[in-house]
């Protein structure tokens, strides 16, 4: 029932009124209003300046003077994984721990808008707390929880952060802080749980972007780089790593860009590349750990915007990204099993996947749970409540359990 | 760019600017200013590259349609979207199509430029989604989904649509 949209455009856009002077205007720069063409200048000089600012080559690792402490920390042992489910159907947010196969919610977050425009939009962080089994407002401007829920780094800040704790979860203790020279706005362990990465930005990349009204900032850019931190041992080296570009026109057919002021760096699932997001497909550029250009590993991962594996851990079955019904497939393509989800997120085991259910026959997107439901979509486990609209949502963050 | 090519371009910006105005009040959300603003822009780019610009209508067109994408809100990672404001709910009841009509354009307006721009290009330009894939240099997926995800915020901001739209793919 498409007409009502085409009718409705087609009458809509009679309404529209053609100046008379428009080749006048576009020839000599005349300007309708001062101020609204000068932010639109601005914003098309922004983006050419970008273009002749933005060099994607390495710049050498600078050693972080502040951040020179040499005695190792022990950190408290990993325990043994558990692979239960363990859902809060009651509660929202979640007051108990969420969990299913080798995942779990280790954190959420909500959004803390300001009222006007181009305001900051900041994240208020719940963590895991496995002394009460489930979470505990935090104040930290961003947390992330190690593979294992024994240890979380935590960062120090308004919005931005100068320092991360790594703090043992189970006790509470802030074990090392370690202090850094670039203001950093997000935190993401690599998979081992060995190190640390940090993406560096020059001021907070969320603001609150009224509809209809263009924040001359919306799309400044603002990632300088990203910290590597061996939270061992203290040491953090900085890597210089400018936003990527927006589009332009005249791009060739396929240049990846990202128009978003938040950029944050994520690793790959062996640690050993790093990736940074776009707003196309893919949605990774993978990059070595010292910032130079890197072949994708895998197709599958390099188009998902999410950071968990793809591949079942059988290696057997592939997600093959966000839809209604969602598929699985085999390694020969063949559709393994529909799920009636949004969201594909990540494998619980072998045969269970956890993703964003809709609610009954899902007339409104927005009306979604965290479920768990098997290859063939037949078994479905509600994991968390369902949340509706934008207003006091919350986001988990997944982790490896 | 000479005389002649001055009298072409002119003779091309009467010809088709109201054309392009009504795409461009699309865009903007039946924003006459910004509508106004997003042409003009557009055909000053047209300008500086007059002489060298083969179909100049898929040129403007195209950069309107990019400077839509380029205002795309800015999204977070893993999946949110930044929505400051809850959602306005519309007045329940009409029943005319007329009425439904403006229903639709307020839903339409309080659409971020993004989810405007890929329903005009739908619905309006009449484009395919390889089409509006190729015009935005995005995939084919993202176009789907923001069609998908655009279909549902506007029912959602106006749910006495939700019956109209519902079977819209």
């Amino acid at each position: 029932m498409t007409d009502l949209l085409r009718e409705g455009l087609a009458e809509w856009a009679d309404e529209a009124r053609t100046p008379h002077d428009l080749a006048d205007r576009a020839l000599r720069g005349r300007r309708r209003k001062p101020g609204r063409w000068l932010a639109v200048g601005a914003a098309v000089a922004t983006a050419a300046a970008l273009v002749a600012v933005f060099v994607p080559e390495r710049e050498p690792a600078t050693p972080d003077p502040a951040a020179s402490v040499t005695v190792e920390v022990t950190y408290p042992p990993r325990p043994a994984a558990e692979t239960d489910v363990r859902t809060d159907t009651e509660n929202n947010p979640p007051k108990k721990l969420i969990a299913a196969g080798q995942y779990a919610v280790s954190a959420y977050f909500t959004y803390q808008a300001g009222e006007s425009n181009g305001d900051p939009v900041k994240r208020r962080w719940s963590l895991y707390d496995p002394r009460s089994g489930g979470y505990e407002d935090t104040g930290w401007a961003w947390v992330d929880v190690a593979p294992g829920l024994h240890l979380a780094a935590v960062l120090e800040g308004d919005g931005l952060g100068r320092r991360v704790g790594l703090m043992d979860l189970t006790t509470r203790e802030v074990l090392r802080w370690i202090d850094l020279e670039q203001p950093a706005g997000s935190l993401v362990w690599s998979p081992d749980g060995s190190r640390l990465l940090a993406t560096t930005y020059s001021e907070y990349p969320d603001m609150v972007q009224k509809d209809g009204e263009q924040h001359p900032d919306v799309h400044k850019p603002v990632r300088t780089g990203y910290y590597l931190i061996d939270p061992a041992t203290g040491n953090a080296e900085h890597h210089a790593l400018p936003s990527m570009e927006d589009s332009k026109f005249g791009d060739p057919e396929g240049k990846p860009f990202n128009m978003n002021r938040r950029q944050d760096l994520g690793w790959s699932h062996d640690g050993a590349l790093l990736w940074m997001p776009t707003a196309t497909q893919p949605a990774k550029v993978y990059l070595t750990l010292d910032g130079a250009p890197a072949e994708a590993p895998d197709k599958a991962t390099a188009d998902s915007y999410r950071s968990e594996p793809r591949w079942s851990p059988d290696g057997t079955k592939l997600l093959t990204g966000d839809g209604l019904p969602t598929k699985v497939v085999g390694r020969d393509g063949a559709v393994l099993g529909e799920q009636r989800l949004l969201q594909q997120w990540a494998w619980a085991d072998d045969e269970n996947v956890i993703g964003l259910g809709c609610y009954r026959k899902c007339s409104n997107e927005f009306h979604s749970s965290l479920v768990m439901t098997s290859v063939d979509g037949k078994k479905v486990t509600e994991l968390s409540t369902y949340q509706k609209g934008d207003e006091g949502r919350w986001y988990p963050v997944l982790t490896r359990r | 760019m000479d005389a002649a090519q001055e009298r072409g371009f002119r003779e091309f910006v009467s010809t088709r600017s109201p054309a392009l105005m009504r795409l461009g009040y699309l865009l903007a959300g039946g924003d006459q200013h910004a509508a106004e603003d997003l042409l003009q822009a557009a055909l000053a780019k047209l300008a500086a590259k007059w002489a060298r610009v083969d179909s100049p209508e898929a040129y403007v067109r195209q950069i309107m349609y990019r400077q839509q994408v380029s205002w795309w809100r800015t999204a977070g990672r893993r999946g949110e979207v930044v929505q400051a404001e809850p959602p306005e709910r519309a007045q329940e009841g009409p029943a005319h199509r007329s009425e439904l009509r403006m229903v639709l354009r307020a839903a339409l307006s309080k659409l971020t430029p993004r989810q405007r721009t890929v329903l005009v290009l739908r619905y309006f330009e009449d484009l395919t989604d390889q089409q509006v894939a190729r015009e935005l240099g995005v995939s084919v997926g993202t176009v789907r989904s923001t069609a998908h995800r655009s279909l549902a915020r506007l029912r959602e901001i106006a749910p006495e649509l939700a019956k109209e739209l519902e079977t819209v793919a």
